[in-house]
């Protein structure tokens, strides 16, 4: 007896079973002996067609069953330029064969302005598979057309599935960066604010919600095997660690302002007595982790700790950061700080802030 | 003894399958990688892989693979490119293909069993080509099975038997289920792995370019 999939394999299978690749597969006899260079076709025609659908295009492809070399000169799909100025200076009659390379092979003379209905006509008289790269994406087989449920989703979600780089994590200053920019920043990707009170109090165990989005990034976007709380040597935990060949980076994550709280005995998580962690809280963090470091990384261990990194998000209005941390910290070499704010600040207020935090440290020198 | 032959041929075989795919030459890590995907997916093409991979800190690994490179290397079979030496003494290297080890490949292959072995070889490497090495390496870490000994804090091989086989188990549920739910029959290698690699791939880059 097979298991039935999870929820969450079960939404990423509903996304996978929309693929048109599926959908001809099952419907075309053709594909049979062609599934990996068809599947390598499919592909090109949807990143193509992603980047061109903004451009005035009306193409269509009927596609040869073979890879027969073409002769010298012949134009590919990803010349989709030159084939539009061939499709205009014909006035747009024209359905171009192409063969499972993508090199264009043939063009068949329609006679007249071609357009989805004709196309589909055509797939049916002829038992073909033509793909229109219009304004939307159409594949058509013997005037069948490929019609998934979220049709739009699935043309939204389409992108280059190759990636020459993934982002390195020697830069992880840059990682961090853009993870704070594209996912926490204003709850871009993940919600912290308690509700109701916005810029004011954080979400309880506002750590979780930061380690976890952290891990899940490091794990989809950069060129490294993260874990999330793994154990070190000496049976202790962090929060997220990454690493790549020989090099191990670790994060630890704090937060600094106000957050919710479970109320005793209940399952209730209340704004009324919110907990603080202060800047101070953040520091002994950063001791901690020192000591982890030095801990960790002793001779007899084969694998190094290249970098501990402690991220610091800040819940407070105004905002706290950045923080001064004392020499001890700000000066080991295996040690590295990061502070992002969780409050935007209008203009104004920045301003103001800014001219604070000016006096405050002309004061102390 | 037999083991260490294997290895050596199957690192030679990634070598000689990239290489035809173009793909640039490749380090360490990438060829264990491949060959664990390989191992781990093996049972679809009713291939006893025959050696095992552990579960490193830096994901799954062989040490025997690790060093075939530079035995290939020694035999002429292989060229290091872009040497390096690392702070930990340890040397890191791109290889490639050389035309002595092409022409061994094509002798080896007339075995049958040793055909066998590069076809799977090549239809992996084919279907990962799509993606290209940085992402491979990324889904040989998203291996359910791996995944599952460090969730458990297991260390040791990777035990990929059919009875634990996690990446196996995952196919079957869901390739059930799309029967089920969406008519569609997955019932050749090639459509098992092409979906396997779709569905492992689908958040990798996720909204990014």
């Amino acid at each position: 007896m097979v298991a039935k999939p999870t929820s969450e394999e079960a939404t990423k299978l509903k996304r996978v079973g929309d693929e048109p690749w599926y959908w001809l597969r099952e419907n075309v006899p053709e594909v049979g002996p062609w599934e990996r260079e068809f599947y390598d076709l499919l592909e090109n025609i949807k990143v193509l067609w992603e980047q061109y659908r903004v451009n005035r295009i009306n193409l269509a492809f009927l596609v040869n069953w073979s890879t027969a070399s073409t002769s010298s000169g012949s134009q590919h799909i990803k010349d989709v330029s030159m084939i539009q100025k061939k499709q205009n200076a014909g006035n747009s009659q024209f359905i171009f064969e192409i063969n499972l390379e993508g090199f264009v092979r043939d063009e068949i003379d329609m006679g007249t302005e071609i357009d989805p209905t004709m196309i589909a006509v055509f797939s049916q008289a002829r038992d073909a598979v033509i793909i229109w790269f219009g304004d939307s994406l159409d594949i058509l087989y013997k005037g069948m057309k490929w019609n998934p449920k979220n049709k739009a989703e699935t043309l939204k979600e389409m992108k280059l599935k190759k990636r020459d780089k993934l982002m390195p994590l020697i830069d992880y200053k840059k990682i961090l960066d853009i993870h704070y920019q594209e996912y926490i920043r204003g709850e871009a990707g993940v919600d912290y604010w308690f509700q109701g009170k916005k810029d004011k109090i954080l979400l309880n165990s506002p750590e979780r919600i930061f380690q976890k989005n952290l891990f899940m990034f490091l794990k989809n976007d950069c060129e490294c095997d993260a874990a999330l709380e793994p154990m070190f040597k000496n049976s202790s935990r962090c929060d997220v660690r990454a690493s790549i060949d020989y090099d191990i980076y670790f994060f630890e994550i704090k937060w600094i302002g106000l957050c919710a709280t479970k109320k005793e005995n209940t399952d209730v998580i209340s704004a009324e007595n919110p907990r603080e962690e202060s800047i101070k809280n953040a520091i002994a963090g950063a001791y901690q982790t020192k000591t982890y470091i030095e801990q960790n990384n002793s001779v007899q261990y084969d694998n190094k700790i290249k970098m501990g990194i402690v991220v610091v998000y800040d819940g407070y209005s105004p905002p706290q950061t950045p923080i001064d941390y004392p020499a001890e910290i700000r000066d080991f070499p295996l040690l590295d700080t990061a502070e992002y704010q969780l409050v935007t600040l209008t203009p104004s207020a920045l301003g103001k802030q800014l001219a604070k935090q000016k006096k405050r440290t002309s004061k102390k020198r | 003894m037999i083991t260490r032959n294997v290895i050596l041929t199957d690192v030679l075989f990634s070598l000689y399958a990239t290489d035809k795919l173009k793909w640039p030459a490749l380090a360490r890590t990438h060829f264990q990688r491949l060959l664990y995907l390989c191992a781990a997916l093996s049972a679809l093409s009713n291939t006893e892989w025959g050696y095992e991979f552990s579960n490193s800190l830096y994901g799954p690994f062989n040490g025997q693979v690790s060093s075939a490179a530079d035995e290939l290397v020694h035999r002429g079979y292989a060229e290091a490119l872009d040497v390096r030496v690392l702070r930990n003494s340890k040397m890191k290297a791109n290889f490639r293909i050389t035309e002595s080890g092409r022409r061994n490949v094509e002798f080896i292959s007339n075995l049958k069993q040793e055909r066998q072995r590069l076809g799977w070889i090549e239809t992996v490497s084919g279907i990962l080509n799509i993606y290209g090495p940085a992402v491979m390496s990324k889904l040989a870490y998203f291996e359910p099975t791996f995944i599952r000994m460090k969730q458990e804090n297991r260390i040791g091989p990777i035990d990929l038997s059919i009875e634990e086989n996690q990446s196996i188990q995952l196919l079957h549920r869901l390739s059930d289920e799309l029967k089920k739910t969406y008519s569609i029959h997955l019932d050749t290698p090639t459509s098992n792995l092409i979906f396997y690699f779709d569905y492992m791939s689908r958040d990798i880059g996720k909204g990014r370019e």
